[in-house]
Parts: C-alpha cells; sequence; structure tokens
C-alpha cells in the first residue's frame, strides 16, 4: 500500500482536521522496496528462480514452480486449497517503481509489526531480516510462518 | 446458527448504521426488509450478544417481520449489551493481500476478527489475474 498524496496516517489526518486514518500495520510481505523502487530492481535486476513471467505484452507473473511450497507450514489439506486459490498477477506491477509506501510513513512509528516467516519458500528469514534491516524504519518482529493467516488465524488476530 | 463467516463484513456496515439510527429503527425500517434474517443473525452475533439472543432474534425475524412486539422486546435487550458501546470505538481492520494472493486467503483472520467484535475487511488487488495485466503499474 503507498500513496503519493497527503499521508493516510490517523494522526496527520487529524491535524488537517480529517476523520479516521490508518492507525497502524502489520506487514506480511516479503519485499520493502523504497518509494520509486520497482520490486525486480529491489531483487537485484532479475527474478529469483520461483517467479515465472509469460511474454510480454500483457506479461503476467505468477509462483508456479513452488506453489505448493509457499503455504508449507499450514496443514495439507489447506495447503491444496490454497494453492488451488493462487492467480496470477500484472508483471507490469513488479516492473514499476512503488509509491511512497505506507509501511515507512513516519508517523506509524512504533506502530509497525512485521511477521517474520520462518518456513517461507521463498525468502529465508535472513533475507527477510535483511530487507528489515535496510527498510530504514523501526519494526516490532513476530516469529511465524509463511501461512499463519489460515494455518493459525486466531494468533494472527491478536 | 451457523458459523460466523466473511459475510460480517456485510453486517458490520449494518452496526454502523445501528449507532445512527438506533437499532430498534433498523430492525423495522422497510429498507432492510429485504435483508436476509441469516445476515442479521451474523450481525447480532458478532455484536457479542449472548447467542440465545442471537437465536431469538433470528427466529423473530425469520418467523416474520411483522412480528415487531417480539423483534422490540429482543431489541431491548441486545441495546443493554455494553458490546454495542465497545464496538462504536474499535478500528476496522482492513487486509490487503499482495502478489498471486485474493482475498479469500483471509478468511479465517477475518472471521476471529469479526468475531471478536472488529469491523474487518479483505480486499482484492486490480492487479491480481487482470484482463488487461499492462493496464497496471505499482
Amino acid at each position: 500500500m503507498g500513496t503519493d498524496g497527503p499521508s493516510l496516517s490517523k494522526r496527520a489526518r487529524e491535524s488537517r482536521g480529517e476523520k479516521g486514518g490508518v492507525l497502524g500495520i502489520v506487514y506480511t510481505s516479503s519485499a520493502l522496496p523504497t518509494a520509486g523502487t520497482s520490486q525486480l530492481e529491489y531483487l537485484g535486476g532479475s527474478w529469483p528462480p520461483f517467479i515465472s513471467e509469460t511474454p510480454s505484452p500483457g506479461a503476467l507473473l505468477s509462483f508456479d514452480r513452488i506453489i505448493p511450497h509457499l503455504f508449507n507450514d499450514a496443514p495439507p489439506a489447506v495447503q491444496q486449497a490454497l494453492a488451488q486459490q493462487h492467480i496470477p498477477t500484472s508483471a507490469n506491477v513488479f516492473r514499476t517503481g512503488v509509491l511512497p509506501p505506507l509501511w515507512a510513513d513516519e508517523r506509524l512509528e512504533s506502530r509497525r509489526v512485521w511477521l517474520l516467516a520462518l518456513q517461507d519458500a521463498t525468502f529465508p528469514p535472513e533475507a527477510a531480516r535483511m530487507f528489515l534491516g535496510g527498510s530504514g524504519v523501526e519494526w516490532e518482529v513476530v516469529e511465524g510462518g509463511r501461512a499463519l493467516w489460515c494455518r493459525d488465524a486466531a494468533w494472527v488476530g491478536c | 446458527m451457523e458459523p460466523i463467516t466473511n459475510e460480517c463484513a456485510y453486517s458490520s456496515a449494518s452496526a454502523t448504521e445501528y449507532n445512527q439510527h438506533g437499532l430498534l429503527s433498523w430492525l423495522t425500517d422497510k429498507r432492510y426488509a429485504a435483508r436476509s434474517a441469516h445476515a442479521l443473525a451474523h450481525w447480532t452475533h458478532q455484536l457479542s450478544a449472548s447467542a440465545h439472543l442471537a437465536e431469538l432474534l433470528y427466529k423473530a425475524w425469520t418467523d416474520g417481520h411483522h412480528n415487531v412486539a417480539s423483534i422490540e422486546t429482543i431489541a431491548t435487550q441486545l441495546s443493554t449489551t455494553s458490546s454495542l458501546n465497545a464496538m462504536a470505538i474499535k478500528p476496522t481492520i482492513l487486509l490487503v493481500p499482495g502478489a498471486c494472493t485474493g482475498p479469500e486467503v483471509f478468511d479465517p483472520v477475518v472471521s476471529v476478527f469479526c468475531a471478536a467484535g472488529y469491523e474487518a475487511l479483505a480486499v482484492a488487488q486490480a492487479s491480481a489475474n487482470p484482463t488487461d495485466p499492462d493496464a497496471y503499474t505499482a
């Protein structure tokens, strides 16, 4: 999530006399590209082996080669169900620079939590910690698995 | 009563309407007559009212919309529950999926939040499974 407009944080919106806004953010993604950086640039200019892309124009990106392993900490039946829900995404999205990300908003200081995936089949925990260190902001890190939202929804909710 | 499902995002919107208009008017307003008893039961349960009250309300609603007296009695009981006030100050939980993922994967978490009285919903990314992949940028 990002915006090139005014901050969406609740504190900033209140200072502008507006109601509502983002109180905090729980991040479960694997990468943290900064404003203007594309996901492809963030990963060094080439796709890692678990990402495949269809030809352009109209290129779609997917994790075809490792789909079952994306949810390797979930029960087998859940893994299968989630794998069937896997859908391709516009490759263009990964080739263009991201908007200023919401997680970098200074008004969310001390209100960011990272669910560190200990059993991630895409990026190992060491890589995730490297991403966190390079983000330039402080995170509260909570260790878990990649498919926590389905394996232990109650825990994520807490 | 069936388990709470993702429908509670819809039901939470109804809870907001309650805050504006009051539970009784919400229940008896003809504009809402088309709403299913199922969704109404979800909404009631979501507000942490006792399951017994939720079942009574569900039954009153399914017995016929004309049964206003019955609904009024139950609504009075419901309106005294402190959970209604708690609901009004809880934040909304918005779940945004990443690449190659639809909002369905968050159904279990959405259910947990809703059962706890939070308004929660998962959204779809326009760039996911698009008809024109080149139309989208980051």
